[in-house]
């Protein structure tokens, strides 16, 4: 980061050589307080919004509430269910969207030159990207839930989240493995390595923390995502026997307690459990990157 | 060994237009779904219609076209100059310490739950704007303010990254004929940036325009076009999430008709925005 | 996406290998493109079988492109094209059947950086066999050792096999380059300015390698140093601005060149 030095010299005036006129620098020093007051403000935000909810969420996450099941629609009791569905979810989700997600991400690095097919494939990612989680939610109900009979289940929800991540997975899959230098390729292929066991063997492990980074954070806003779970793994609270069945994950059930407006301390319980889950996995992230390059940048 | 191959090829192909299939997909399926309501009440009609009423079977999503763009404009108003100002902080300012901290902080904050924001909005900003300022409190205000704070870790990011795409060089020129730090930025930095910075500013639209979750929350959610800040909205995507659960026939063709404005209106805004990044040559 | 061979068919057809078998590499009227920058000038180049040739040159005279060209690294570059003949044992490089990865087995190449894959030194000079579907950690280890040892960097590195080769230094990393390529066994190794980052020490045990090596293998030495070529004291070819000027044995070239050009190089006048 570059730290300017408050007076250049060379200054074009016939005051002391080496200063801007006062005027300019006060005005000057102005901006620079304002973009620190908006860097600061952001900081203070994020401290506020999570202190908001752990303060009078964390007590409510007792071991009653974590294993035990809801009552009265919810309102009371524990959130089991909703941890067992959203762990379930989550997982599902990335099974199926990582080998789609990183295969597009060899498919365009590895496999195609700039052209019209790989135009279209980034045109398809790119636009996936930019698609509201609740167009994703009625696709999906239209798609899995009643098209293809899968009913609001799991099964449905994991589909459509997988679609949601799919972009993500791919843009940070194809950074990591552009990062990977081009002699390693050069050297495999001189050696008689063909173009897949260039990429099982040497180009995807160089590039594997890279890819583990973004797999994990598009798993800490799947399992966020209210709007497409809602139409698609449905909102019903029974403890999900398989991924058939529907299931009413955290922040469903966090949603449809906050709108009742009722039991407002399961609700800051269920809110303080789904920012613990995002947070740790967001710090799983950041262990992943900064431990394996550490390593690397022996 | 060369069949391995074909066959990897051939795999990695169909896994390529995976995503380009689901496109297609989406696009099918929900154009589909809406076009019995385009047909039915015709597509000037419902865009333009002022009244939006699934039990007399009138459908006009104008009030929620008005609303959705009320909210968004309201959180550019409010993320932007945090954003963009953040941004340039990080960029320019501070040092490699502070910028190091700043930055996860940034990427946590976009990995919060909407409906956390959504919550907080709820419980904190609505009766703090009924109680001081009038009104119900669920407002344009209050949105404009949620999603203000949602879109700030996209504007930041992306503004982030246009300002260090800028030369060094650039810095180094005005340093050198005796710019002071701002007049740098500026003079040099912001004005290099301007596609990138626009961008971001594109991309935080289509954000703030898509989110659903928190501004079911905090609207308010009236069928009306909002003529304060004060006054409560409902968005396309409250709209649609709000009545898709109970809606049956034509009514809830109107709603996938209004996904479909949404998905367009959305849509544009990502290509103008994809469009300002190359065009510029960042 | 290789492009399989981008072999411009024009008019010239050419006539079955009349050079004999004790030419190993033969190029014929092959002139090379990226684009419309032409690299090579028709160039004919024969390459004796177990000898050790020197192509030496200024920088972008062809010398890197004719080496890609033969081991058809070049179908990695999209711009890259050529028309003419390449042979190897007489058979076409660029034949419709030819298998690219026994091509690149028989034809191995050193590159100016040693690049040591993010691997250990035994992984790195297995990568190559493993490649090919030899499996047996016996024969492997035989392989590597073998491999190491043609490289003379086997004692260095026997007590090192398994931590990492980028812990090497750069002669050493260089040699573990050669041994990598000698575990496939190759016919020819080609080698592009092998020792430019190397220490003058590591330089001269690499020419005495290479020299130690043309009795097994066909090699061809890329190098932009004169001094080096003289050294090395194989056949030189001299390239300049994508042609061929000159051939002959070293002696010659630098005490009785032929060619205006070749004679200014080698007085140091340019290069």
């Amino acid at each position: 980061m570059s730290h300017a030095p408050s007076n250049a010299p060379g200054s074009a005036s016939d005051r002391v050589p080496g200063s801007a006129p006062r005027r300019i620098r006060r005005e000057g020093g102005i901006m620079v307080a304002i973009v620190k007051a908006a860097a600061a403000i952001t900081i203070v935000i994020l401290v506020l919004v999570i202190g908001y909810i752990l303060v009078r969420g964390v007590p409510v996450m007792t071991p009653a509430f974590l294993l035990g099941s809801p009552e009265k629609m919810g309102r009371e009791g524990g959130i089991f269910p909703s941890i067992v569905g959203t762990v379930v979810l989550t997982a599902l989700s990335v099974v199926i969207a990582a080998p789609l997600g990183i295969g597009t991400a060899v498919f365009l690095t590895e496999y195609t030159r700039e052209g019209t097919f790989s135009r279209i494939v980034r045109f398809g990612t790119e636009s996936l990207a930019g698609i509201p989680s609740i167009i994703f939610g009625l696709f999906g109900f239209l798609f899995f839930v009643i098209q293809l009979g899968m009913g609001w289940s799991i099964l449905s929800g994991s589909l459509t989240l997988a679609a949601m991540m799919l972009p993500t997975i791919v843009r940070t899959s194809e950074e990591a493995l552009r990062a990977v230098p081009d002699p390693y390729r050069e050297i495999s292929f001189a050696l008689g390595g063909s173009r897949w066991q260039t990429v099982i063997s040497l180009i995807l492990p160089s590039a594997m923390p890279g890819i583990v980074t973004g797999v994990i954070l598009a798993i800490g806003r799947a399992i966020g995502e209210t709007a497409a779970v809602i139409f698609t793994a449905g909102s019903s609270l029974g403890l999900p026997k398989s991924v058939f069945d529907p299931v009413r994950t955290l922040p469903v059930h966090f949603f449809l307690l906050a709108r009742e407006g009722i039991s407002m301390r399961n609700a800051y319980g269920t809110a303080a459990t789904l920012l613990i889950a995002v947070l740790l996995v967001n710090f799983a992230a950041y262990y992943v990157m900064n431990r394996v390059s550490a390593r690397r940048a022996r | 060994m060369s069949r391995n191959e074909r066959a990897a090829e051939i795999i990695l192909t169909v896994i390529g237009l995976s995503s380009a299939t689901i496109l297609g997909l989406i696009i099918l399926f929900i154009f589909s779904e809406g076009a019995p309501a385009f047909a039915k009440v015709g597509v000037w009609k419902l865009i333009t219609g002022l009244k939006w009423a699934p039990g007399k079977n009138v459908f006009g999503i104008l009030p929620m076209i008005a609303g959705s763009l009320a909210v968004t404009l309201g959180a550019l108003v409010v993320g932007l100059p945090l954003g963009l100002g953040s941004a340039i902080y990080l960029s320019e300012f501070a040092s490699k310490k502070t910028a190091s901290l700043m930055k996860p902080t940034v990427e946590l904050l976009a990995g919060i739950p909407s409906v956390v924001f959504g919550f907080i909005g709820l419980t904190a900003l609505v009766p703090f704007i009924r109680d001081r300022l009038g009104g119900p409190g669920f407002s344009v205000l209050a949105s404009s303010v949620v999603l203000g704070v949602m879109i700030l870790p996209t504007m930041t990011s992306i503004s982030y990254d246009a300002l260090r795409a800028v030369p060094q060089s650039y810095r180094e020129g005005m340093l050198a004929v005796g710019a002071t730090p701002w007049q740098t930025v500026r003079m040099a930095v912001l004005p290099a940036a301007r596609s990138g910075i626009l961008a971001a500013g594109i991309l935080s639209m289509g954000r703030a325009a898509g989110e659903t979750m928190a501004v079911i929350m905090v609207a308010g959610n009236a069928t009306i076009v909002p003529g304060s800040l004060l006054d409560p909205v409902r968005t396309m995507t409250s709209n649609i999430a709000l009545e898709m659960g109970y809606a049956a026939g034509l009514h809830r063709s109107a709603l996938f008709a209004t996904g479909v404005v949404l998905f367009v209106v959305i849509g544009i805004l990502n290509i103008v925005a994809r469009a300002a990044v190359r065009g510029r040559g960042s | 996406m290789t492009n399989a061979g981008r072999h411009d068919e024009r008019s010239t057809t050419y006539p079955p290998a009349a050079d004999g078998p004790e030419y190993k590499v033969v190029a014929r009227d092959l002139s090379s493109f990226y684009g419309d920058v032409q690299a090579l000038k028709s160039l004919d180049l024969k390459v004796r079988r177990n000898s050790l040739l020197t192509i030496m040159g200024p920088t972008a005279s062809g010398k890197t492109t004719f080496l890609r060209t033969l081991n058809r690294l070049n179908d990695r570059v999209v711009s890259a094209r050529h028309t003419g003949q390449l042979l190897l044992d007489g058979q076409d490089v660029y034949g419709v059947k030819v298998d690219l990865a026994g091509l690149r087995r028989r034809v191995g190449m050193v590159f100016a950086l040693p690049t040591p894959l993010p691997l250990s030194v035994y992984e790195n000079v297995a990568y190559g066999p493993r490649k090919s579907g030899i499996r047996s950690g016996a024969r492997l280890d035989e392989i590597v050792e073998r491999a190491l040892t043609s490289a003379a960097v086997f004692d260095e590195v026997k007590d090192r096999l398994s931590s990492p080769a980028s812990k090497l230094s750069g002669g050493q990393q260089q040699r573990v380059a050669l041994a990598r390529v000698l575990a496939v066994e190759p016919e020819v190794i080609l080698l592009d300015e092998p020792t430019s980052g190397l220490d003058p020490l590591s330089t001269l045990r690499i020419e005495e390698l290479l020299r130690q090596l043309q009795e097994r293998y066909t090699i061809v030495l890329v190098t932009h140093n004169p001094v080096q070529a003289a050294r090395v004291q194989g056949e030189i070819a001299f390239f300049y601005m994508g042609e061929l000027v000159e051939t002959g044995p070293a002696r010659e070239i630098f005490t009785r060149p032929k060619d205006k050009r070749t004679e200014d190089y080698v007085t140091g006048k340019f290069g």
